[in-house]
């Protein structure tokens, strides 16, 4: 007859078996096309009960060499324009840092052509929000996004490294999306 | 022909296997660690909530940047948020936060504590799964761990549960022998979550040839959290040093920590690589969460031995009394005596894992 501690006992095992086999499988980085297909398999069950962690990458293999900035030309129709940017991070307190953490990882993100998908509801966001510099609430005609960019340079022995916390001296810049009240999609 | 025994032919034994594997899950596992792992966790948690209040609507409702149609676009479509089944307008939003920090505050007091676990873990993924481009390391840390803590008894010490129980029965709240098994998969976590990212970074040019701390160190906007020493950060050699010294922390981490003999380095060693990220760099809560996890290796003996190396290391007279670490209740040396020595001798054991 099985008592309740040794169900409990099996059913313990079931779930220590199964999460060393399933971040076994899920935390390590790929290692060949049978272990694609198992982390592939698992993706979806992982995906919905929100245990999905995939590979640690923490700064690696390669950690980032590009200090980016997103911002807006927001036209009204009665022709004036409201320049948005989106928060210059050297200007900010660790504690203002600390507090906009989500912050620096939603524009960060936000600037890649994988998010393509948000930046008309950021654009409408803008548009619904951002009042013309007369402060009368005028209608938005069109914004422009532009996403800008410094890389940080390769480091050279024989020359002076870049300054702690990147040069901003040089932005180099693209303008990525245009919103308009008519038309939500993309125009490029 | 030599007559050779049973064990020489194979050391290995299916019997003994298990009584390993049951010892190691069931019977050397401290609970009273899960309760430490629960308050610090639920603090954490309860402060990225009230951070993240004010912002509450700007990221999750159809009022701020991304609504749920362009969400759900934005990330796999196997994932689920309850917050798709509710309406997307900023009040609602609100309400489902507050009752998400109200259940942080209630684990953190340890109140119900394996349901609010679950409700938590539902929570996060909800609010994970509903804008994807605000997530980062810790976020994965913080939904495993509320899946590991649902599982383990963290109300046994320190919660209002086990008061209530003392108030009714006149006793500390029974536990359950073998229930402190999720710590060890914490700890299997912790190890996995070193292992792999050290995995990335052999793989990775900049940290093989010594620059990612220069490269890392040149971002505007997570780097400079505290001032740095300049000397340190514009010497190419110095900055060599120390990615090679992050390197070898994180190889030599998920072994160190389970040997014996180097284990409370290894904790140490953790901790002083967390503490020296995150005065250098604006991670949010990544560091804390993952010195919180190291704390799943911690035992009560560990706390004795601390405290007599810092009290060694500043010269003090040490206590007549000894030194009071979590009470365990289900392990047999601990029981007998809760002096340092006798303590110490059953965490080798653990540590050893034999």
């Amino acid at each position: 007859m099985v008592n309740l501690q040794q169900l409990r006992r099996f059913g313990a095992n079931v779930v220590i078996v199964t999460f060393v086999i399933v971040i076994a499988i899920d935390a390590v980085p790929s290692t060949c096309t049978a272990h694609q297909r198992l982390k592939n398999a698992l993706d979806p069950a992982l995906d919905a009960s929100g245990l999905w962690q995939e590979s640690w990458r923490l700064f690696a293999p390669e950690p980032d060499s590009i200090n980016t900035r997103v911002s807006a030309r927001i036209q009204f129709v009665d022709g004036t324009e409201v320049q948005w940017e989106s928060p210059d991070w050297p200007e900010m307190s660790s504690w203002q840092k600390f507090t906009h953490f989500r912050h620096m990882e939603y524009f960060d993100k936000l600037r890649n052509d994988e998010s393509s998908a948000a930046w008309g509801p950021f654009a409408a966001y803008l548009a619904r929000t951002v009042p013309a510099e007369s402060g009368i609430t005028t209608a938005v005609a069109k914004i422009e996004l532009t996403r800008h960019w410094v890389l940080v340079n390769e480091p050279q022995a024989d020359q002076p490294l870049m300054k702690i916390g990147g040069d901003s001296s040089h932005w180099d810049s693209w303008m990525f999306y245009t919103w308009t009240p008519a038309s939500e999609g993309a125009v490029q | 022909m030599t007559n050779v025994t049973e064990q020489a032919v194979s050391p290995l034994q299916l019997a003994g296997l298990k009584k390993k594997w049951n010892w190691f899950f069931f019977e050397s596992a401290d609970p009273a660690n899960c309760a430490i792992i629960r308050i610090g966790y639920s603090a954490l948690l309860l402060l990225m909530l009230l951070v993240q209040w004010p912002d509450a609507a700007f990221w999750y409702s159809d009022s701020g940047v991304l609504p749920l149609s362009a969400s759900r676009k934005l990330i796999d479509s196997d994932t689920l948020t309850v917050l798709a089944w509710l309406p997307t307008d900023a009040s609602t939003i609100q309400l489902c936060y507050g009752l998400f920090i109200l259940q942080a505050v209630m684990l953190l007091v340890g109140f119900k504590s394996r349901l609010q676990a679950v409700c938590l873990l539902v929570w996060l993924t909800s609010f994970h799964h509903r804008n994807g481009l605000l997530l980062d390391g810790e976020d994965t840390v913080f939904r495993i761990f509320a899946f590991l803590l649902a599982f383990s008894p963290c109300s046994c010490r320190w919660s209002v549960d086990n008061w209530l129980h003392r108030r009714l029965c006149g006793q500390d709240m029974p536990v359950a022998s073998g229930s402190a098994w999720a710590l060890r998969l914490m700890q299997i976590q912790m190890t996995m979550i070193y292992a792999s990212t050290a995995w990335e970074k052999l793989n990775g040019n900049a940290w093989l040839d010594g620059t990612a701390l220069y490269y890392a160190s040149r971002l505007d906007d997570v780097f400079g959290r505290l001032p740095v020493p300049g000397i340190l950060f514009n010497s190419l050699t110095a900055l060599k040093l120390m990615t090679w010294t992050v390197l070898v922390a994180e190889v030599l981490l998920p072994l160190g920590l389970w040997v014996r003999e180097t284990r409370r380095a290894a904790i140490l060693g953790g901790i002083a690589l967390h503490l020296s990220i995150e005065w250098m760099m604006n991670l949010f809560l990544f560091e804390w969460i993952m010195i919180v996890g190291l704390l799943s290796f911690v035992t009560a003996a560990d706390l004795c031995w601390l405290r007599q190396l810092c009290v060694s290391l500043i010269k003090l007279p040490q206590s007549q009394h000894p030194v009071r670490g979590p009470v365990i209740s289900n392990l047999p040396a601990a029981k007998a005596t809760q002096t340092g020595k006798s303590v110490a001798a059953n965490t080798d054991q653990v540590a050893a894992g034999s």
